[in-house]
């Protein structure tokens, strides 16, 4: 199949692009004097190395066959809490549980987290990356919101996304007559977005925005991202992977900043 | 079919006997042996009843699901004695290491009574690659935990890093040898080659000292 020489081609460009970055963050590390934020990073590139390589095993010996819960799902729940983690080390504000956009955050992750066991009815893998992506999805927006990186009429529009977003999927698992036109449309959407995350956390690092901006900005972007991998498939994935893949430089420049502001 | 509760019983005996006569890192080193060997015994017993309850196959439930299984019984004992007791680095890796021999000799007992010790090129790789693989991935453990706790990051989600850790390798050893040719042979080294790049932090954080966490 065309589309898995695309996968293991994008697998392999993570893992790359994860080891120059884990080598960049034990080198911070080296001169950051035991900044939380930053060993927290380091344990989350060690995390997705090793769950790329997973995948990349997977992919070239079983890529035909739909992965059953396995070993990387620690991986990937280990990635959402540290990443949150390192989030919470630095926006350390008391944290607004009720809050009506941690609310609608929190109820965009459970209908995520739904929707995968609708694909795949893999209930156990639901609960154990579940509450650790429900965390970081909701870490996520309240760094956003705590360091005020986007104007509000801007998190409304994200926030139109996002459920936009989810609306089309469900749709699409519905009415498979419809399907194809509502994953075509969620894939604009999905690409437009994370497109202009990507141009918005460029310009706040050209315009010498703080870190809390440049980290909040990163973080939702590689949330973004994340949430897209999950959407897609085939060629798709693939493209959305590279995409992925560009985003987590971004997040290393913001712990950079932090680190040595 | 092997009565696995009677090669248990048989080896711990006299290993439990030897505790009355040892002390110190020996004793240590033994105990944590025998918790190694049980934990295998019990790993064994979860696998075969997510087997029958999940439908995979048996090879599948080995790939997938035992690495999940193995890693998570074998990481209960340090991570409880780290938080109790707070042994320094080098008792931690000592623990670690026992528990990764342990459940390898057992299980590789197990094996070669099941499938016969006939075939040299059997015997070395169950004893160079699965053999070795489990005490990899328990110095993977201690050593991410031993960073962790120095870095103050000793909390539930650097607790859950260093767990993925050994649960991913374990299951990117056992993902690689399950289909025969290059990957099986890339992944019977892993093993090796990762002990080897173990030794490199192993010397460079100084693990293998017994100076006091720093808190």
């Amino acid at each position: 199949m065309p589309y898995m020489i695309g996968e293991v081609f994008s697998t392999g460009l993570m893992i790359l692009t994860t080891i120059v970055l884990l080598a960049a963050t034990v080198r911070l590390l080296v001169h950051a004097n035991k900044s939380m934020t930053a060993v927290y990073f380091a344990f989350t590139m060690v995390s997705i190395l090793l769950s790329e390589f997973y995948w990349l095993a997977y992919d070239i010996l079983r890529g035909d066959v739909r992965m059953p819960f396995a070993a990387n799902e620690f991986a990937e729940a280990a990635f959402f809490l540290l990443l949150a983690s390192s989030l919470r080390t630095v926006f350390r504000e008391r944290f607004p549980v009720f809050d009506r956009a941690i609310l609608l955050t929190a109820l965009y992750a459970v209908g995520n987290i739904v929707l995968w066991i609708l694909w795949n009815g893999d209930w156990i893998e639901a609960l154990l990356t579940g509450p650790a992506y429900l965390y970081f999805l909701v870490m996520a927006m309240f760094a956003l919101r705590q360091s005020e990186a986007i104007r509000r009429s801007g998190q409304i529009v994200l926030g139109c996304a996002a459920f936009a977003s989810l609306a089309l999927m469900y749709l699409a698992h519905f009415i498979p007559s419809v399907s194809a036109a509502m994953d075509l449309v969620n894939y604009i959407l999905l690409f437009g977005v994370l497109g202009a995350m990507v141009l918005g956390f460029v310009r706040a690092l050209r315009t010498g925005r703080e870190s809390r901006v440049l980290l909040a900005l990163a973080y939702c972007a590689v949330v973004w991202a994340q949430n897209s991998l999950y959407m897609s498939t085939g060629w798709w994935y693939a493209a959305m992977e590279m995409l992925y893949a560009m985003t987590m430089p971004a997040m290393f420049f913001a712990v950079r900043r932090e680190v040595i502001a | 079919m092997i009565y696995a509760e009677n090669i248990l019983l048989c080896i711990a005996v006299p290993l439990l006997l030897s505790l009355l006569f040892v002390r110190g890192g020996a004793m240590r080193f033994i105990t944590a042996f025998l918790g190694g060997m049980i934990a295998c015994l019990l790993s064994a017993y979860i696998s075969g009843y997510l087997y029958l309850v999940t439908g995979l196959t048996r090879q599948d439930v080995s790939i997938f699901l035992s690495p999940v299984v193995e890693e998570s019984l074998k990481f209960i004992p340090p991570v409880f004695i780290l938080l109790v007791f707070s042994p320094n680095d080098r008792d931690l890796m000592l623990m670690a290491v026992g528990i990764g021999v342990g459940f390898a000799t057992f299980e590789n007992i197990c094996y070669l009574l099941t499938e016969g010790a006939s075939s040299l090129l059997f015997v070395l790789i169950r004893g160079l690659a699965v053999g070795v693989m489990h005490i990899v991935s328990m110095a993977t453990l201690s050593i991410a935990l031993s960073i962790a706790r120095r870095l103050h990051a000793l909390t539930l989600p650097g607790i859950l890093g260093a767990l993925s850790l050994s649960v991913v390798f374990h299951g990117l050893y056992n993902l690689l040898v399950s289909a025969p040719g290059v990957t099986s042979y890339i992944g019977y080294l892993l093993p090796l080659v990762s002990a080897g790049f173990l030794y490199i932090p192993c010397r460079l954080l100084r693990l293998g000292t017994a100076e006091p966490p720093q808190s």
